[in-house]
């Protein structure tokens, strides 16, 4: 029974054959053509980073590295509770047909299947509704808007609706989910609920949905949306090792631009930028999180910001070194990356008052701290009690 | 010549092959998409060069070989999914065998990638202790300690293949 021979041998059989043919010859062309105009394009390059360094680099050209270990005595996130997950209890049902109120979090106590609870601002706790059945693939993913009005959430139909809830209307998304917020919670980023892929932004004022075009074949997580409506994706996964990070800005026009990034010989041995930016909550920066590498296994560490127009890095805050154990696991509900052992903190949100970090031990959150990205102090604001499996606090992205 | 000529023909007949192997070496469907469209990118752009090899294919498993355990690099932000769902592998449900082979897959995902990886070459590819070696960049002596941990690990985290056999 136990045959690791039979066992592969089972499995590879089940595995359908995965259409790339067209994916891999597009993306082939578009390298070559690139490859083509390379040489010349290097040229320019170093002709405008010799300008650019001559003129502004600081002697060194270090990136300036704040210790995030005092006290964030100036930011204040008043609407986390101290404690999330406490209460083992039955919840409310969230009610169709009155406000609840602005949300600060999203958690699960439990492991599948089971539904998340929202806390409100008044530390009331509802029980969200949940499908009985969903297609496979499909993350089931609630989120928040930043101001904590907004919720995302499958029904229990498995249709994704946009909740208000200081009202009770609603708007039906369908098949898609928000995956992204602007900073003042003006526009949500809509996604296919099967891929990630981001298709539309939606005015929450007015649920007027702008489309949003990426090329077919770039497959890119969303980093934010600007308050003019402009999307800001992080580099391409197919991006490879030793390639620049090329971001992709698409404004309300449709109009694309590219910002590119490139610090790999500033991050030290064995480092390396995760491949998922946050838009700092300015719009003139994003939020990178430095991947630390031990025994070929990484875990995410220092949170680096990066100007958006120019691609310099602007400071590295230094957090505490992480010791996770992140490899491919079964995280609750799906095969994903996880750490399953150690701590580590994840870049979750970028808000006004500063970035929004979880603090992991093992696979499970343990608290939530802000960031001050003026001072580089650090604040835990929020414990979470054991138990709780899943967490997500407002302007969370997916 | 056009710089591609023969790749589409290329990609057709031994994608299936392909995804299998990948499938197997990341353990899920996302990833070994992703893992098979990467490697024969890069097995694209090098197309006029790799397809007067003898064996263009093993170039390509060996980009999905390095690819596979290097997987750190492409880390995704934790993603869990708090109201459950179907699991996306099919599990057949009706005998003890396919719960043992449930057992053993979950351990599996327990592994380093280069655990996994060194264990799909030895029992699914049957690639030879000298073969693997030179696949990973290691010396036969690290290949057979490390299949000697793998299996160890695979047994410490699921008790229940305390009796797993091996027919090396």
């Amino acid at each position: 029974m136990n045959d690791l021979r039979e066992l592969f041998h089972t499995t590879a059989a089940e595995v359908p054959c995965y259409d790339v043919g067209g994916q891999v010859l597009r993306a082939a062309r578009r390298r070559r053509r690139v490859a083509r105009v390379a040489p010349v394009a290097a040229l320019a390059g170093v002709l405008a980073v010799v300008g650019v360094v001559a003129a502004t680099a600081p002697p060194g050209g270090d990136v300036p590295i704040v210790a995030a270990d005092r006290p964030a005595l100036a930011v204040s996130l008043p609407w986390l509770p101290a404690t999330v997950g406490k209460d083992e209890g039955k919840a409310t049902p969230l009610p169709a047909d009155r406000a609840v109120g602005a949300g600060s979090v999203l958690y699960a106590r439990c492991n599948q299947p089971c539904a998340p609870r929202l806390v409100t601002e008044d530390g009331r706790e509802y029980e969200l509704p949940g499908p009985e059945t969903m297609p496979p693939a499909a993350p089931r993913v609630p989120t928040l808007s930043p101001d904590g009005r907004w919720l995302s959430y499958p029904d229990a139909d498995g249709r994704y609706v946009l909740r208000d809830l200081a009202d009770v209307r609603t708007v039906q998304t369908g098949a898609r989910r928000v995956v992204g917020w602007s900073a003042d919670s003006r526009w949500a980023a809509l996604a296919d609920a099967s891929n990630r892929r981001v298709t539309a932004l939606l005015s929450l004022a007015d649920a007027r949905e702008v489309p949003v075009t990426l090329p077919a074949d770039e497959q890119r997580p969303l980093a934010g949306v600007t308050r003019d409506g402009a999307a800001v994706f992080g580099p391409t996964e197919a991006r490879a090792d030793d390639d620049p990070y090329d971001l992709r800005i698409i404004d309300a026009t449709g109009a694309t631009r590219t910002a590119r990034i490139d610090t790999s010989d500033r991050l030290g041995r064995d480092k390396e930028l995760s491949g998922f930016p946050v838009l700092a909550a300015d719009e003139t920066s994003v939020l990178f999180q430095v991947m630390h590498v031990r025994h070929a296994l990484a875990s995410p560490w220092d949170v680096v910001r990066v100007g958006l127009t120019d691609g310099s890095v602007r400071a590295r805050f230094r957090l505490p070194v992480p010791d996770a154990d992140v490899r491919p696991g079964r995280a609750v509900g799906g095969d994903e990356w996880a750490p399953l052992g150690g701590q580590s903190r994840v870049l979750v949100s970028a808000l006004a008052e500063g970035a929004v970090l979880v603090h992991y031990q093992g696979p499970a959150p343990h608290a939530v701290e802000v960031l001050d990205l003026r001072s580089g102090d650090r604040e835990v604001i929020t414990n979470v009690a054991v138990g709780v499996v899943w967490l997500q606090v407002r302007g969370q992205s997916d | 010549m056009d710089t591609f000529e023969g790749l589409s023909d290329f990609v057709r007949s031994n994608t299936a092959t392909l995804s299998r192997l990948a499938y197997l070496l990341v353990g899920n469907h996302a990833d070994a998409q992703d893992l098979v469209q990467s490697a024969l990118t890069k097995t694209a752009v090098r197309w006029r060069r790799v397809s007067g090899y003898d064996d263009p294919v093993a170039y390509v498993r060996r980009v999905m070989v390095n690819e596979a355990t290097s997987r750190w690099r492409r880390w995704r932000r934790l993603r869990i999914d708090p109201v459950g769902g179907v699991p996306e592998r099919t599990r057949p449900d009706d005998a003890a065998d396919a719960v043992g082979r449930v057992v053993l897959w979950e351990a599996l995902s327990r592994l380093t990638n280069r655990q996994r990886v060194l264990l799909v070459l030895r029992f699914y590819e049957d690639r030879s202790v000298q073969e693997t070696a030179e696949l990973l960049g290691c010396s036969v002596g690290t290949v057979k300690s490390q299949t000697h941990h793998a299996l160890a690990r695979l047994r410490a985290v699921a008790p229940e293949l305390a009796e797993l056999e091996v027919v090396a």
